[in-house]
């Protein structure tokens, strides 16, 4: 966000109290000095003996007061007065007229008519004059300050007005993002799914040459990799919104998802034993789509850091299903468990991948209300559990009609 | 576009307008005993079952979301108001891995193939 520079004015202003001028207009330069050594310990003087004079040096200073001789030859100095007042610096600068006889009632309107404070006659009485110009100083300079907090209150509402458009182009940028993601995901998903239902489909029939299978396998494998990575990219952004990942909880039963979760990965990695152990009660209701990608993102990480058989166990409590996800080999070392969860920490393994798997299986779970935990040891392999409410919470927004 | 095996008892209608989901679809179910019917927009599917009233009905109607013509949206609001649709059972299929708003069966692309075959043989 740009700040506002002030107005050179203010922040000349905004010094402590910095002595301003008061302008004397008077032709008698004896009359002037008698003056000037009466406002010296009170203001700085700017002297001016005619009217042309008295403009020009009006203009440029900061004046707390003018001090106006009535009897300035040849000019009339209600005229000049007249001709400050134009000027959009000097409108409210107190006048003060100086006059050797005491004016007349007429007179006396005129000067108040044109905004003057008053008439002093000469000689001047010092403490009358001190007193008088104190006054105006003071109000001076709080006329200042309040100039000074204008300038600070409009900067503010500058700001508060820019950092306004600011969230409303975030917020306009964050759709355009969301519905760049969305139409993104679609238009990869579309031609990936087309490719992995086909490789899926032969490996299925089963009638394929063992060279020709192999080659199968590795599309179908690599084509999951892929899907998995924009599925998380989608999910890792959906998750940053207020609210985290959605999720629509239906009816559901853990051992079914976990079949067919197995069915789907057994068949890419043939080589490798999935034993499933299932007890007690474990209908529920879950986000099954967001359970089988939990279950998917544990099981393919089993399969790619662990080695031998992996064993999956869902029980069934009085509130609960839990899914727990076992595989022998190395374990994680402990120095990452504190962080697993956390998204783009990428495994010990420096595999491919955005390291979101993990971190998106965590928020899985945090939107059914559940938990996820990992112990990983030499001796007891490496154990993904998670604990499921048997009924996810349904949040009012982005529940089902 | 109906499989020409005159065995087939079971239909499963497929409305999807990527023209190898619904390929993919056929071959995965044919060879099981299903007869498989695709239509690449919800109004053309609706065509289909508007000129057979006479047919059995699908015992199952796999249906992508986004589709131009008439979308997977306005099919399943139809199926909700008309008697001939409102007791076929119904699986979503979408890219849009978002489900929200969705009563019906939901599977996202990729399709995890197991799972829709699953998901038809319990309807059928």
């Amino acid at each position: 966000m740009t700040s506002i520079p002030l107005p050179t004015r203010t922040l000349e202003l905004a010094a402590p109290e910095p002595r301003p001028h008061v302008l004397v207009v008077d032709a008698d330069s004896d009359s002037r000095a008698v003056l000037s050594g009466m406002i010296w310990p009170l203001a700085h003087i700017a002297e001016a003996v005619s009217a042309d004079a008295a403009l020009n040096l009006a203009v440029g200073h900061d004046l707390a007061a003018i001090l106006i001789d009535v009897d300035l030859p040849g000019t009339d100095a209600f005229a000049l007065v007249t001709r400050l007042r134009r000027h959009p610096n000097l409108r409210n600068v107190p006048v003060l007229f100086l006059s050797v006889t005491a004016p007349d009632w007429m007179t006396e309107r005129r000067g108040y008519a044109l905004g003057a404070l008053g008439y002093l006659t000469k000689p001047v009485d010092a403490q009358a004059l001190r007193a008088k110009l104190e006054i105006l100083i003071t109000l001076h300079h709080r006329g200042a300050e309040l100039r000074r907090r204008e300038a600070m209150i409009a900067r503010q509402h500058e700001e508060i007005r820019e950092a306004r458009a600011a969230l409303e182009e975030a917020a306009a940028a964050n759709r355009a993002k969301d519905l760049f993601l969305g139409v993104l995901g679609h238009d990869l998903r579309n031609p990936l799914s087309a490719i992995l239902m086909s490789a899926r489909l032969m490996l299925m029939a089963d009638q394929l040459p063992p060279k020709e299978r192999e080659s199968i396998l590795r599309i179908a494998r690599n084509g999951e990799r892929m899907a998995a990575l924009i599925r998380d990219i989608l999910d890792y952004a959906r998750g940053q919104a207020p609210g985290g990942l959605p999720i629509a909880p239906r009816a559901a039963n853990m051992a079914d998802i976990c079949r067919s979760m197995i069915d789907e990965v057994a068949l890419l990695h043939a080589n490798r034993a999935i034993q499933l152990e299932t007890s007690g009660d474990l209908r529920g209701e879950w986000d099954r789509e967001r359970v089988e990608q939990v279950i998917s993102n544990l099981l393919t990480n089993a399969l790619h850091h662990g080695n031998g058989n992996i064993r999956i166990d869902v029980v069934g409590t009085a509130d609960h299903v839990g899914v727990s996800i076992h595989n022998g080999g190395k374990p994680i070392p402990p120095e990452q468990l504190p962080t697993l969860f956390e998204p783009f920490r990428r495994g010990a393994h420096g595999r491919s991948g955005l390291g979101l798997g993990l971190y998106i299986v965590h928020e899985i779970l945090r939107a059914h209300g559940g938990r996820v935990e990992v112990t990983s040891s030499e001796e007891a392999g490496t154990t993904f559990t998670t604990c499921w409410p048997r009924h996810a919470p349904t949040r009012p927004t982005g529940a089902a009609p | 576009m109906t499989d020409a095996n005159a065995t087939c008892d079971k239909t499963v209608l497929v409305i999807d307008d990527d023209e190898d989901f619904c390929a993919s679809v056929r071959e995965l179910l044919s060879g099981r005993g299903y007869a498989v019917e695709t239509c690449g927009s919800a109004r053309s599917a609706l065509t289909w079952l508007d000129e057979r009233p006479e047919a059995p009905k699908p015992c199952a109607i796999v249906v992508d979301l986004r589709m131009p013509d008439m979308d997977g949206y306005a099919f399943l609001a139809t199926c909700e108001v008309e008697p001939r649709l409102r007791d076929i059972p119904v699986i979503v299929v979408s890219a849009y891995g978002d489900p929200t708003g969705i009563e019906a069966d939901f599977i996202s692309k990729p399709v995890n193939v197991s799972r829709l075959l699953r998901s038809i043989e319990a309807a059928c």
